[in-house]
């Protein structure tokens, strides 16, 4: 059974120039649900924008997204919004959490645009990732690691189906950084969550059984030498 | 907590001293504004109530609002003097059930001095409609004697008592030059009225006339009073008599009589009309203040919507990240609306304890002027709707900056790219 089946995706943005330049442009990828995946990608190679369109951030200009049996192209914005808050959880690389709320309110935040705030599971899963101490605490008051933990709790705050994980140990050092790619593959089997992740680290791939290659995917990085930032 | 409520929360607690600045200017705004319909209104009642339970003013020939303003509210100078005759027969008139003369025409420390029967004493009444009380240990003056009841304002702020003495000065302006040699002993000390009388000094009408340097023209010619001597009514003259009439129909008939076909003095009846006529002929007054008040609560809404476009650049990425989570565009929408209102909610709240300070500063100002007291507790609709209006402004002035939080770029807001 595929969580996420994307077929003939593309999407483009407006140059500098005036030009349309194409970004993203994959064929075919799907996931199985339950797995956990990673996609190897250089910086400024598009796997940040595949992840916004499959989060539904961005309107791809072609192709299909199924996302847990859901055709996302015949969701408005405001369905996709609910199919965002309700099927997906979202890491991102520098954590993105809401600097004045505590760990629990940015936890408990994410719970408010999805099923409604469960204060047991968000404790939980903060519980969960070590932070019991800093329930109450404000994000600079957190070590970059527990920040990490933090955004990690908020992603699974609405028992998401599928995880996506934008370079989550960019802002950690090595051994930081292997630390919460294993808890986050950890929690995510736990709660039961597919994982996407994205890293450019080999040694985090390392740990990988399936490991995707956005470069071999993405076909709009074979038409232009340049780099592309989107 | 409601969503909308919380957003708007965490977003004011972030800009604490912004949201402190924009709500009190919208405090002031509000304040102000109340004052302005509050003061209008209840300076309006207190002038066209005011009068102390007499229905008309009988004086000379001339303005019925200058009459009133003189004889009633103590502000304006006299129209010119009526013969003792007039009063002997306005007195007799079975119309009319009371009649209190007044002869105005010197001052202490630019309080009022007015000579008076012992009449004032059961007729004047305060603004509760009760009749006159002395401060313990006074007593009304002797008509005999050189003595005076001193109104609770004039007592406070020229610091006469019961025993204390003092020389009057001519005229209606405190002019320092210009003392008399008479000198009246105290001898009671009005409890507060809340009407104008706080402001005056009653003296007896024959000490009035004997005051050196008065010349009575009551017969059309000069009289100066003589010592030991009584004098003649037909050289008597009177500033103003003050009536209360049997019933309304008396009032017609009298305006008829005194005002239509008389040619020689002015009634001014009733006095509420009088008053009405005058604040009627102000109100384009009121209407620049009111205008002025609105102006001020719309730079209040301008200053919330400028607050809220200020931390819009720091706050797109707030809004992406809500968005990535779930939130809907109309929620971040409404989520800037209520922080709007909010900022200005604060504000309408500060507003009462603005309104209540200028009210009280007003009131002071109002009362030391006037002897009228305004009551903070009078209900004026303004109270009500200018806050809910401050209210619905600010919501209004959150539209914009709404509408720009509302079209934030999701991805292109979402740091960093790769």
């Amino acid at each position: 059974m595929w969580i996420l089946d994307i077929q003939k995706l593309k999407k483009s943005f407006p140059t500098a120039e005036g030009e349309e330049r194409l970004i993203v442009d994959v064929e075919h990828f799907r996931l199985e649900a339950g797995s956990e995946t990673a996609l190897a990608g250089e910086s400024g190679s598009g796997k940040t924008t595949f992840l916004h369109l499959i989060s539904g951030v961005l309107k791809p200009d072609s192709g299909q997204i199924d996302l847990n049996g859901t055709s996302m192209e015949t969701l408005s914005e405001a369905g996709r919004d609910r199919l965002r808050a309700g099927v997906l959880g979202y890491v991102f690389q520098n954590f993105n959490l809401l600097q004045g709320m505590t760990a629990l309110e940015n936890v408990e935040l994410a719970m408010r645009f999805g099923g409604g705030i469960d204060p047991g599971r968000a404790k939980l899963l903060l519980n969960r990732m070590g932070l019991s101490n800093r329930l109450h605490h404000y994000p600079r008051q957190l070590s970059m690691g527990q920040q990490q933990r933090v955004a990690v709790a908020r992603a699974l705050a609405n028992h998401p189906k599928l995880v996506l994980a934008d370079e989550p140990t960019a802002h950690l050092d090595h051994v930081r950084g292997l630390e919460a790619v294993t808890l986050i593959r950890e929690v995510c089997r736990e709660f039961g969550a597919t994982l996407l992740l994205v890293s450019h680290d080999q040694e985090i791939l390392s740990h990988f059984q399936n490991v995707q290659h956005f470069e071999k995917l993405n076909r709009a990085l074979h038409s232009s030498s340049k780099a592309v930032k989107a | 907590m409601n969503t909308l409520i919380f957003l708007a929360a965490h977003s004011l607690r972030r800009h604490a001293m912004s949201t402190i600045v924009t709500a009190l200017s919208a405090a002031l705004a509000v304040g102000l504004t109340m004052a302005v319909f509050g003061l209008a209104a209840q300076t309006r009642a207190a002038f066209m109530g005011g009068a102390g339970g007499f229905d008309a003013v009988l004086g000379a020939r001339g303005s019925q609002l200058q009459l009133v303003l003189n004889a009633v509210f103590q502000l304006e100078t006299s129209p010119g003097n009526i013969p003792w005759s007039l009063y002997e027969t306005i007195k007799a008139d079975p119309r009319v059930s009371e009649a209190v003369p007044y002869a105005v025409g010197d001052n202490y420390y630019g309080y009022r001095i007015l000579g008076t029967s012992l009449m004032v004493r059961d007729a004047l009444r305060t603004s509760a409609g009760k009749p006159l009380e002395l401060e313990p240990g006074g007593q009304w003056f002797n008509e005999e004697n050189r003595e005076a009841v001193v109104g609770s304002v004039t007592a406070r702020n020229t610091g006469l008592k019961v025993g204390s003495t003092f020389r009057p000065y001519h005229g209606l302006a405190f002019n320092p030059s210009m003392q008399h040699e008479e000198v009246y002993q105290v001898v009671g000390i009005l409890k507060p009225t809340n009407t104008p009388i706080d402001r005056v000094i009653f003296i007896p009408l024959d000490g009035f006339y004997r005051i050196k340097g008065h010349v009575l023209r009551g017969s059309g010619k000069d009289y100066v009073p003589k010592d030991n001597q009584p004098i003649p009514d037909q050289d008597k003259e009177l500033s103003s008599v003050l009536l209360k009439l049997k019933d309304p129909q008396a009032g017609f008939n009298l305006d008829y009589t005194i005002n239509k076909q008389g040619k020689v003095a002015t009634l001014a009846w009733p006095i509420g009309r009088v008053m009405a006529d005058l604040f009627n002929r102000l109100g384009w007054m009121s209407h620049i203040l009111a205008l002025v008040a609105y102006l001020v609560m719309v730079v209040a809404a301008c200053s919330i919507l400028a607050a809220l476009h200020n931390t819009l650049r720091e706050r797109r990425r707030e809004f992406a990240i809500l968005r990535a989570l779930g939130a809907r565009r109309k929620t971040i929408f409404a989520s800037v609306i209520t922080e709007a209102a909010t900022i200005a909610g604060l504000g309408a709240l500060g507003g009462y304890l603005v309104y209540g300070l200028l009210f009280a500063l007003a009131a002071g100002f109002i009362r030391n002027q006037t002897g009228i007291v305004v009551d903070p507790l009078f209900f004026h609709p303004a109270l009500v709707a200018v806050p809910i209006g401050m209210t619905v402004l600010g919501a209004l002035a959150g539209i914009w900056p709404a509408t720009q939080a509302y079209s934030t770029d999701v991805a292109g807001n979402l740091e960093p790219h790769s």
